[in-house]
């Protein structure tokens, strides 16, 4: 961990003073972490070789200084908008910004958007990693792209409780431009690992590339242009019963509580008696596990760990159910995000979705249930 | 009967011998996965939640079951490999089967589940406490419905996996499963004597089968066949298929292949 820290820190002088956010970057990293976790999944003694795979990208999405939309984004993306996100940091005489994934994201994100920018070992949890495609707040249902919207809106809120700020100040047209950024390294990053499972599962002549490429961009391109038609829809909450919130109505939250401590829902055994994170839990997030339980590998295996740091893996991250009576929550504490996270779960985590009851059925869990378990949740944070 | 009709019958008889001739051939491949080492008793899971419910089954580590009488490896996933250095086959168009994974008093069954794709994964609890199934696909969509106790949830598999996926319950940490997803139906999963049988396979031809098991994390480089050393790549070993019974008898995985953490 220190020498790590120390190559941080020295990375982030070298970056800083030499290179800068004002400089040319002329390719993205390659993604080496995920072509050793397919080299170890699929029992292959050496990684692929990346460059067919990284020329097969660059010339569908170019570069960190100059990116292409390719066609299957059309409809989503607009080249000139991400211009301005793109490239080396400056601004012009009318203080209108360029740069701005450099300006405001990279130092933690990462030019690539791979979550290992040069602030990123120290910061627990580690900043996201795009290119699996994976987001974790959103109004979309669980295996299904966020929507630009609900990316704007996490930018303008923050992740309140990690080190993932507000950029409510930033303009509004600036806000476009990151948002789209984000969506067009998330798409590049997971076209290249599409690739990389394609090279280390079979054969890939050198006259297939062009067309598995476009198969893979086309794929990842329908994920994000269809996420709107899998809106999670949010009920109306429960009628409010007097002059209190109908979060605050009494048979509400007893309801709830039922719920929580019931074997329905089964809240108690991560989240503990009264949400208070008292329940032993080892577990990870999805990033972590992918190059450690998925290959059957510990992230306690510090020999294997290391060879995964090595290639670009983030220290393991254990993640913690919330502690309810904080009353903080990650993806925001609304009516409809609340609502969200207990159906859809939190993707990325070990935090399920509740199943609600469809037609007849009264075995499981009703909206009105949802309603009355964050009713409780909330009456446990102190009330919003 | 007329000469026409004596004529007629003669040519679909004859028809019918034709198409019986002309049937691929096919085998069943047999073998038993035993330990080369001593058996041993699993150890206890230690249930620190629901432990009221889940305390009263005698829970223990499934990671590496071996049989006391024969040293059987149980959950041994044995199938055609047809990825990169693998066979190609020509799978029968499948009949779409539902496979259902229990939540039953607290442990998956059973712990190794093998999947075709257009197959449907109903994953049921047959419990008194809730479950959920974590199920960390890679080509599939990953999902992670909580699992009501008598509810339950199904699942298209719409894809072959590179890889055997684990399924875990969050609530319940001690439990995981393990699905083999394939695009084929050469596979089958040893039980608790080791044992397995794999019907209707393409015969007339050499097939890569791999050899996968939950314990062999580091990948099994080198197996005895019948008390012969064989190296294997990427868990991969060639076979003959002839028509008729295979009988590969007794494939024996060294004792430090397979870890029991």
């Amino acid at each position: 961990m220190r020498s790590s820290l120390h190559s941080t820190i020295l990375i982030a002088l070298i970056w800083g003073g030499v290179a800068g956010c004002d400089s040319a970057i002329d390719r993205f990293p390659a993604n080496r972490l995920y072509a050793l976790v397919a080299a170890k999944r699929d029992m292959s003694d050496t990684p692929v070789e990346l460059t067919p795979i990284e020329i097969a990208v660059t010339v569908r999405f170019g570069t960190p200084d100059a990116p292409i939309v390719p066609a299957a984004f059309s409809a989503i993306l607009d080249e000139t908008v991400l211009r301005r996100a793109a490239g080396p940091q400056y601004s012009d005489q009318d203080d209108r910004h360029f740069g701005l994934f450099r300006e405001h994201c990279a130092t933690c994100h990462g030019v690539d958007g791979g979550g290992r920018g040069p602030a990123a070992a120290l910061l627990s949890p580690y900043p996201r990693d795009f290119r699996p495609g994976v987001f974790k707040w959103k109004s979309t249902a669980r295996p299904e792209k966020p929507l630009a919207a609900d990316l704007t809106a996490l930018l303008q809120r923050g992740i309140p409780g990690t080190a993932m700020p507000s950029f409510a100040t930033v303009k509004d047209e600036d806000l476009v431009a990151i948002v789209q950024y984000i969506i067009y390294l998330s798409a590049r990053g997971q076209t290249e690992r599409a690739l990389i499972d394609m090279a280390s599962q079979d054969d890939v002549g050198e006259n297939q590339w062009a067309m598995f490429a476009d198969e893979a961009v086309s794929d990842v391109a329908q994920q994000w242009i269809v996420a709107v038609d899998h809106v999670v829809s949010v009920p109306p909450v429960p009628v409010a019963i007097g002059d209190v919130a109908w979060w605050q109505d009494a048979a509400t939250i007893a309801r709830g509580e039922k719920l929580f401590h019931g074997p329905l829902a089964n809240c108690v055994s991560c989240h503990g008696k009264s949400g208070d994170g008292e329940a032993v839990t080892l577990d990870f997030d999805d990033w972590t596990k992918e190059y450690s339980t998925k290959l059957g590998l510990s992230p306690s295996d510090a020999a294997e760990m290391r060879v995964m740091q090595k290639a670009g893996a983030p220290a393991a991250y254990p993640i913690v159910p919330r502690k309810l009576r904080w009353g903080v929550f990650h993806g925001n504490d609304t009516d409809d995000a609340l609502y969200r996270r207990l159906v859809t779960g939190i993707a990325g985590s070990p935090m399920p979705g509740l199943l609600l009851n469809e037609g007849e059925s009264t075995v499981g869990i009703d909206p009105g249930d949802v309603w009355a378990i964050i009713a409780y949740v909330r009456s446990l944070g102190g009330g919003v | 009967m007329s000469i026409r009709h004596l004529m007629s019958a003669a040519v679909l008889v004859g028809g019918f011998s034709c198409l019986s001739a002309g049937a691929a051939e096919t085998g069943t491949v047999k073998v038993q996965f035993v330990y080369g080492g001593s058996a041993f008793d699993p150890a206890k899971v230690d249930v620190n939640k629901d432990t009221e419910f889940c305390g009263k089954h005698d829970l223990v580590n499934e990671r590496l079951l071996i049989n006391g009488s024969n040293n059987g490896i149980k959950n041994v996933a044995f199938y055609v490999f047809t990825g990169r250095g693998g066979s190609k086959v020509d799978a029968p168009a499948a009949t779409p089967d539902t496979l259902v994974l229990a939540n039953d008093q607290c442990r998956f069954e059973p712990h190794v589940l093998l999947l075709e794709v257009g197959d449907t994964l109903e994953i049921t609890n047959p419990d008194a406490v809730g479950h959920n199934a974590n199920l960390n696909f890679f080509a599939n969509n990953a999902a992670n419905p909580t699992i009501p106790p008598g509810a339950s949830v199904k699942i298209e598999i719409k894809k072959p996996e590179p890889g055997v996926i684990p399924v875990v319950c969050n609530i319940h940490p001690w439990m995981i499963a393990h699905l083999v997803v394939l695009d084929h139906p050469y596979a089958a999963i040893s039980d608790e004597d080791g044992m397995m049988e794999i019907k209707d396979v393409p015969a007339g031809k050499k097939l890569i089968f791999r050899i996968s098991h939950e314990a062999a994390a580091k990948g099994i480089k080198e197996v005895k066949i019948n008390g012969k050393v064989e190296k294997l790549k990427k868990n991969l070993i060639e076979i003959m298929v002839k028509p008729g019974m295979n009988d590969l008898g007794k494939i024996e995985i060294l004792a430090d292949t397979l870890t029991r953490e």
